[in-house]
């Protein structure tokens, strides 16, 4: 084993090098991908859909660019909330926006408007959808991001790598090896 | 250095660095008004009928409310917004209303009708050309499916996005999470639009490059007369919006694409 080994060891400077290679490529994209994140000020500033609700506007599989920057969120805008409790972000469009009540002096400054979302492709809102008791979004709770940008197509390499586990080794694995292996 | 491994991740590397450039200058082009639009959208809005009566969200329910139901008018040219990055228009009509009885105060938006207008399919989309190089084998087949093309050949001589409604009901009832709507003073009818582009950013009728393809004609924002919620007719609660009880809506769910 330590044969196959052996024309790497008498090269360390260059082994290294490569294995530095290597690092580069992964903290690079880790930057940039924390990099967009810090400018959407959104966790998660690409997301992927994964159902069909909002057809034909998105459908499974199409890339979407997030921004979170602005303090509301307008009806027609379509946004990606996190319910509490459950764990995978839904992608629908705003469709009602409830001022918050009191006027002028004693209006609540910290209270912002109440959303109602809908997907487009659905009959029903999506008050089945929120968590128990509630029934409706608050914009600094509960959002992570309104839609700006839109990719057909590209995510479904993604729903393919969580569909199966495997694909994800696998590749990661190539990955090394190709960088590692690579000479020059 | 040459071997297959490294010709394939090559070629890959190139496609997939040349699609994202076409992407991303189809993004940046449809942003520039070329060739320059003709007209731009234009909108016209009107309130024919506002009712207001009691009921519950849906059958099982326990809770009463207040829900209006508001007939409206709408004529709208839209055409414009069909560019060559067109995928979809999404129109909406909203009922904005102050929050405070006295017709003062925050809006309140509530979308009360909705259409999704999709791009009519040319010579170069999907469906025409899989149909043109990939034709299927079936011959049984054949018939149904030319006839099906002759009905999309004729929809296609109709103009994308020109709407015309007489006494439109609404497609859903709103109602206040305070339970009360009626007698709510100074309330507007409002036309908008969000449109989505095969690839790039999405553009609303206010907001983002609104300029270029956002700007209504002058005078024709399509927005109503003031208009006041009338008192509530009737003390039954007869209405109710969901006939069959609660419906669980499909959840449309997406997926950060790098978890860390």
């Amino acid at each position: 084993m330590l044969s196959s080994l052996a024309p790497y060891l008498s090269n360390p400077r260059q082994t290294l090098a490569q294995v530095l290679n290597f690092a580069l490529v992964l903290s690079t994209a880790f930057m940039l991908w924390k990099s967009l994140s810090v400018i959407a000020d959104s966790p998660s500033p690409i997301v992927v859909v994964l159902s069909g609700s909002m057809e034909p506007a998105f459908q499974r599989g199409d890339l979407l660019f997030l921004w979170n920057r602005d303090k509301t969120a307008e009806v027609g805008e379509i946004v990606v909330y996190n319910v509490k409790g459950k764990d995978i972000p839904i992608v629908h469009r705003v469709v009602r926006s409830y001022a918050p009540l009191g006027v002028g002096a004693d209006a609540d400054a910290s209270a912002s408007p109440k959303l109602l979302t809908k997907g487009d492709n659905n009959v029903a809102d999506d008050t089945e959808l929120y968590a128990r008791g509630q029934s409706y979004l608050d914009r600094k709770e509960d959002i992570v991001g309104s839609v700006r940008g839109y990719v057909p197509a590209v995510g479904y390499v993604t729903i393919m790598l969580s569909e199966h586990p495997w694909l994800k080794t696998v590749m990661l694995g190539i990955m090394g090896l190709m960088v590692i292996l690579q000479r020059e | 250095m040459h071997n297959a491994l490294n010709r394939l991740q090559a070629t890959f590397g190139f496609f997939t660095s040349c699609a994202f450039t076409l992407a991303l200058i189809i993004a940046v082009l449809s942003l520039i008004p070329i060739p320059a639009s003709t007209s731009s959208p234009s909108a016209s809005v009107a309130v024919r009928n506002v009712q207001v009566v009691k009921g519950r969200p849906h059958y099982y329910s326990p809770k009463r409310e207040e829900y209006a139901q508001i007939r409206f008018d709408l004529n709208a040219d839209l055409s414009s917004l069909f560019t060559w990055n067109t995928k979809q228009l999404f129109v909406y009509v909203t009922a904005n209303y102050p929050n405070g009885k006295d017709g003062q105060g925050d809006l309140s938006e509530t979308v009360i009708w909705d259409t999704i207008i999709p791009a009519t399919s040319t010579p170069y989309s999907w469906q025409n050309l899989k149909q043109k190089y990939f034709p299927e084998k079936k011959k049984s087949n054949s018939k149904s499916r030319r006839d099906s093309n002759a009905k999309t050949k004729t929809t296609d001589l109709v103009k994308p996005g020109v709407l015309s409604l007489k006494n439109q009901k609404p497609k859903y009832q709103i109602t206040d999470p305070s339970g009360v709507i009626s007698e709510r003073s100074n309330a507007t009818l409002q036309v908008s639009w969000n449109l989505q582009p095969w690839v790039g950013s999405l553009v609303w009728d206010q907001g983002y490059l609104g300029q270029r393809i956002g700007k209504w004609n002058a005078g024709k924002a399509g927005r109503s007369e003031p208009f006041d919620f009338p008192p509530l007719k009737g003390t039954k609660t007869d209405t109710v919006k969901d006939k069959e009880g609660p419906r669980t809506p499909e959840a449309g769910s997406a997926s950060p694409v790098i978890e860390i």
